[in-house]
């Protein structure tokens, strides 16, 4: 497991093995690049795919001290390599697919966007921060997220203890103490829990999806979505609902209500009906087997957000669906 | 895109009711094999009488017809329920197609099968295999507008069966549009929300309504139906209402099947969110995949 990795040195190039999971607080760019570039140089050396998702400054300040290396460093503007966390996810495994070479580790890293993000926004970057440790367990990836002290508010960067294993400081590594158990840390850090109004539409308790699609386009149609946005409404609808009905005997209770620039649905499962879900459940985009997670991963990239409570014997997903008004989509 | 002589509305066989005057658009024996076994067993199962207006190359007689139906497990007793009329009797003299005569002999069948106490008649046959001289479009067509009238409030029914192959496309038009309604085999799925068609040029599949929980296994056995066909297949999805993720899976699946065997499956139609969908996922890379026009809006 990766917090393994914080009591020995830095991983030595060139040899698979799996997921370390750094963060590095700078406050000048020379710090980031006393960072980055022994990082990037050695990875790249070793014959690594080396992927730098960062600002665009720190992209070209990676650049040009790498010189004639940088030509084989793999970038990203760090704002469009996923969005949303779950696109996020989406984003690190697709490029895991895409540049894997057999036997070899690849270098990533990864500094997410924090300013101007809503507070429920940060809880959902710092819950798939420390998700990332067990997501990607697996894959033999060396990541560092860099975090800016001079923009990220000091909070921020303060979790960022709790969320990697280890922090590097040039070339230096240290253990977190802070380091805090992945599903331990998604139950404390959670965004504000969103409750249907009084006045939300409601129908069920349906055991068919049938009656899920109906409910799900007829709401969607009610708030104006209108064509694809309305099918693809319906289908992140039907596919939480179908994660939530997998189980033999399941039932949910259907509620929908329109807020400004969105429609809101809460799929209630009112008795306890198969394995609860998961904490990073969903997250993964579906692989080549069929896999029971993989509507509810369709459902979430389908949503501006989708999170999962338990309740007592009750199991509640909520989905926020962009409205009409959402310019983005026009 | 869709021909001209696709646009009337289609009827499924085993849908055929008497008064039906329907064309049959056929470009492969398989298909044209696969509509004629339903109008037989439909014809048996409603006791009408069946009369097959015979080309050269058709069937010599009622044994031929059910053994080119696949239909030789039959019980007894189909004495006289199944009659092929010979290019001989249909066009005498120089093989030129005389409607109104024809028309008559129709008639006297209609007549004649009511009267041996058949709950009605059902007539097909390709008329363009029985004129000598290739198709006389002019008589042709008389004799179609004469079938249409004569048969809009009978107990009759006719199928018309045309190869695409064999006919001019301009006459090809002509002759659908005598035709309220064009014939096709019955669904390989048929419920309340989800009806599949096998689809014969090209070959592959249609289908339509709504795809979730309740119905993979019945699109996985439609898919598996088409699964020995050699080279390329099609699946027609623009009335595709709903299709959920592990349904689209099943497409993908199949398409890497025929990958291996170094085929391809064209998704024609495809409802814009589904194409978003694919992609989204990376399916759009799928081995054998084809993802053809989407479906206009």
């Amino acid at each position: 497991m990766p917090a393994d990795h914080a009591d020995g040195p830095a991983p030595a190039p060139g040899r698979a093995r799996g997921f370390v999971h750094h963060a590095c607080l700078y406050g000048s760019d020379e710090d980031f690049l006393a960072m980055a570039l022994p990082f990037a140089r050695a990875g790249l050396a070793a014959g690594e795919p080396v992927l730098a998702a960062t600002t665009p400054a720190n992209i070209d300040l990676l650049r040009r001290a790498l010189g004639e290396r940088a030509y084989a460093l793999d970038t990203a503007e760090t704002a469009y390599f996923g969005r949303r966390p779950v696109e996020r996810v989406s984003a690190f495994l697709r490029y895991h697919d895409r540049r894997a070479r057999p036997g070899r580790r690849m270098r990533m890293i990864a500094e997410p966007v924090w300013g101007g993000r809503s507070d429920r926004q940060i809880a959902e970057w710092q819950r798939m921060e420390s998700g990332l440790n067990v997501l990607l367990a697996a894959l033999p990836v060396w990541m560092i997220c860099p975090y800016d002290t001079r923009v990220v508010p000091p909070a921020v960067a303060e979790a960022a203890c709790a969320t990697h294993p280890a922090r590097l400081e040039g070339e230096r590594l240290t253990p977190c103490a802070a380091y805090t158990d992945p599903g331990a840390y998604a139950e404390a850090v959670r965004p504000a829990p969103v409750a249907a109004p009084p006045t939300a539409a409601e129908s069920g308790p349906a055991d068919r999806v049938a009656d899920v699609r109906r409910f799900a386009r007829e709401r969607a149609a009610a708030a104006g979505l209108a064509g694809e946005r309305l099918s693809l409404a319906e289908l992140a609808v039907c596919e939480a609902a179908s994660h939530l009905l997998a189980a033999g005997g399941a039932r949910v209770v259907l509620r929908a209500w329109e807020e400004p620039g969105a429609v809101l649905y809460e799929l209630s499962r009112p008795e306890p009906s198969g394995a609860p879900v998961p904490p990073f459940a969903g997250f993964r985009p579906p692989g080549g087997a069929p896999g029971a997670e993989d509507g509810l991963w369709l459902a979430r990239t389908l949503s501006e957000w989708l999170e999962v409570r338990t309740t007592g014997p009750a199991t509640l997903i909520t989905l926020r669906i962009a409205g009409p008004r959402d310019a983005e989509r026009l | 895109m869709v021909p001209p002589h696709g646009v009337h509305r289609r009827v499924h066989v085993g849908d055929l009711r008497p008064g039906d005057h329907a064309c049959l658009l056929f470009a492969s024996e398989e298909e044209r094999t696969s509509i004629l076994r339903g109008f037989v067993l439909g014809g048996l199962d409603a006791e009408h009488k069946i009369l097959y207006l015979a080309g050269a190359d058709g069937p010599p007689g009622p044994q031929a017809l059910l053994e080119q139906c696949r239909l030789t497990g039959l019980p007894g007793g189909l004495d006289g329920r199944l009659e092929v009329l010979r290019p001989a009797e249909l066009a005498p003299g120089q093989g030129r197609l005389d409607p109104a005569a024809l028309l008559g002999r129709l008639r006297d069948a209609a007549d004649r099968s009511r009267s041996e106490g058949y709950r009605g008649l059902r007539v097909t046959g390709d008329l363009c295999a029985v004129l000598r001289d290739g198709p006389d479009l002019s008589r042709l067509l008389r004799y179609e507008t004469l079938l249409a009238t004569e048969f809009s409030s009978a107990r009759t029914l006719a199928v018309c069966q045309y190869d695409i192959r064999r006919c001019d496309p301009a006459a090809l038009d002509a002759f659908a549009s005598a035709h309220l309604r064009s014939v096709e085999v019955d669904p390989l799925v048929r419920t309340a929300e989800l009806t599949v068609v096998r689809t014969y040029s090209p070959p592959g599949l249609r289908i339509e309504g709504v795809v979730d929980a309740g119905s993979h296994r019945r699109v996985r056995d439609a898919l598996r139906s088409v699964a020995s066909v050699r080279g390329d297949v099609r699946l027609e999805m623009s009335r595709v209402e709903f299709l959920d993720l592990a349904g689209l899976r099943l497409l993908m699946t199949f398409a890497r099947a025929r990958a291996a065997r170094h085929c391809t499956v064209e998704l024609t139609g495809l409802p814009p969110h589904l194409l978003h969908v694919i992609t989204l996922i990376g399916w759009d890379r799928t081995p054998g995949l084809r993802l053809g026009a989407a479906h206009a809006c």
